[in-house]
This record gives C-alpha cells, structure tokens and sequence, in this order.
C-alpha cells in the first residue's frame, strides 16, 4: 500500500485545487465565446513537473474531467469532449517534457498541452456530435487563442515551479 | 529568473506558423466551372483567360474567363441580372440568366458555408 505515498497525496491536493479553479474560472466569463483561460490546468501543468510516472498523471487527469464533468451542466457531452482530450494532452505533455527536460520550461510545456487539447475537442467533436462541421476554417483561431491563454498558464505554472525552494 | 529557454521560442513558433500556413490554404478546394444552358452542363477551364462566345449554342452571350474568375460581360436578355450577378470565383457561386436559361456555376466538394437557409 505504501509504495507511492508521494504521488498520491501530490494527485489529491493538485486535482482538488483544479477542480476549484474550474469553478472560479466559470464565474468570469471572458468576452469572446467559447474561450476560457484555462487556470484550472495550471495544477495539470505543475503536476507534469512534480510527478514522475504517466499513469499518476493521467489519474490526475482522469480525476479533474470526471469531477469537473459531474458539476456542470451537460454532463455526457462534457464527459465524452473533456475526459480523452485531456488524457491525450496529459501524454503529449508528458512526453514533451521528457524529451526536451533540460531546454524547455512550462512555458512550452502548457503551450503544447493546450494546443492538443483544443485540437482533440475539435476532432471529437467532428466524429461524434457535428458531423459537418467545416473543421480546419475554425481550428486556427482556436489554435491562436490557445497558443496565447498556454502562454498565460504556462507562465503562471512556471513562477509556481520556481518559487517552490 | 530561470523561465524562457530555446525550446520554448522554437515550439511557439512552429504551432504558430502551422496554423497561419493552415489559414492561408483553407480555401483551395477542389473546384469545378460548369456553363449551364438548356439543363446540359458543359465543363468551363478557369485557367484558361478569354471570351467565349455562347453563339455555338443558339444564345447572344458572351462569358469572359479572367484569372480564375468568371463573368457573364454580353447578353440579350432584358434585365441584364446576370451581368450584375458579377464574378463568379468561389465555391457555390452563380451567375443566372433566366431568359436565356444559361447559368455559370462553380461547385466544388466542399462548399463554402456550413449550410444555407433559404
């Protein structure tokens, strides 16, 4: 029972902290729709950093789309949009930062993770709910905001990291 | 304040320039020029610059071909509609004349909106 003690208590605080900045975040909306900062990744982010081993990771993933998912309205198609797009940007991420430890930071990191993740919604959204939708006409503004708001969460991520001693 | 390093720079710049490469080649669809007259669809190269006269097909017409545009410049007809229709150069578009029964139409595979509502 005893041999990741560590990873676990990590998960716990940083998936409750994400869940919570889920919440603030629904609060304020911004002016353009369908666009949202995305704070509550920031404990996503972090945990690329603090957790060492995918499957910890992607629990923390799996933990904060499913939770998140239950409190929100549209529960399935939370679930069936939020719950892959967020696995896939967590191995994306993952990966990267294995890769590349020593000439990134989280600025890239978040960047990478928010791009992937917006890309999926729009490919499960293709496959599963809009059928027609003119894909690849919308995508590059999102990809453009999503670029910008994984700037803004990266940098945060990256002052937390670096302030921890 | 250790923050930005290379990789940071060089991923950004790459997702960014993927998607602006993405914007600029979202509209080249497949497309295909037809010129409609009396329900036959005859195929019409937009490459190819120059007035063709529809005279071959018993109309007073003339459509001119000009960088990958197409327009109806002549016609007999009354209201002169199908010269105001104006160009014709991107998916779904149409230039009509209703006396002649002559239309020039583009349509490709993908079509420019999502849907119309009529």
């Amino acid at each position: 029972m005893m041999a990741y003690p560590d990873n676990t208590k990590i998960i716990s605080i940083l998936a409750s902290i994400s869940i919570v900045l889920g919440f603030l975040e629904n609060l304020f909306p911004l002016p353009i729709p369908f666009i949202r900062l995305g704070i509550s990744n920031i404990p996503i982010v972090i945990g690329v950093y603090l957790i060492k081993e995918l499957r910890f990771l992607l629990l923390l993933g799996g933990i904060k789309s499913l939770i998140t998912a239950i409190f929100s309205t549209g529960f399935i198609f939370r679930l069936i949009i939020a719950f892959p797009s967020i696995l896939v940007a967590i191995l994306f991420m993952f990966y990267y930062h294995k890769a590349t430890k020593n000439y990134s930071s989280a600025i890239s990191t978040s960047v990478i993770g928010s791009v992937v993740n917006i890309t999926m919604q729009f490919i499960i959204i293709k496959l599963v709910i809009i059928k027609h939708l003119a894909f690849l006409k919308i995508l590059p503004y999102f990809i453009l905001a999503a670029i910008l708001t994984g700037a803004i969460v990266g940098l945060i991520s990256n002052n937390i990291l670096n302030k921890r001693g | 304040m250790k923050s930005i390093k290379p990789f940071d720079i060089i991923v950004i710049l790459f997702i960014f320039g993927i998607t602006i490469y993405l914007m600029k080649t979202e509209n080249e669809a497949i497309k295909k020029a037809y010129i409609i007259i009396d329900e036959k669809k005859y195929p019409l190269n937009l490459d190819q610059n120059g007035i063709i006269d529809l005279k071959i097909y018993g109309k007073n017409m003339k459509v001119e071909v000009k960088d990958k545009k197409a327009h109806i410049i002549e016609s007999d007809c009354r209201d002169k509609i199908c010269i105001h229709m104006g160009y014709v150069k991107d998916c779904g578009d149409t230039a009509i004349c209703l006396p002649n029964k002559t239309a020039i139409v583009i349509e490709c595979e993908k079509n420019r909106y999502d849907g119309i509502s009529r």
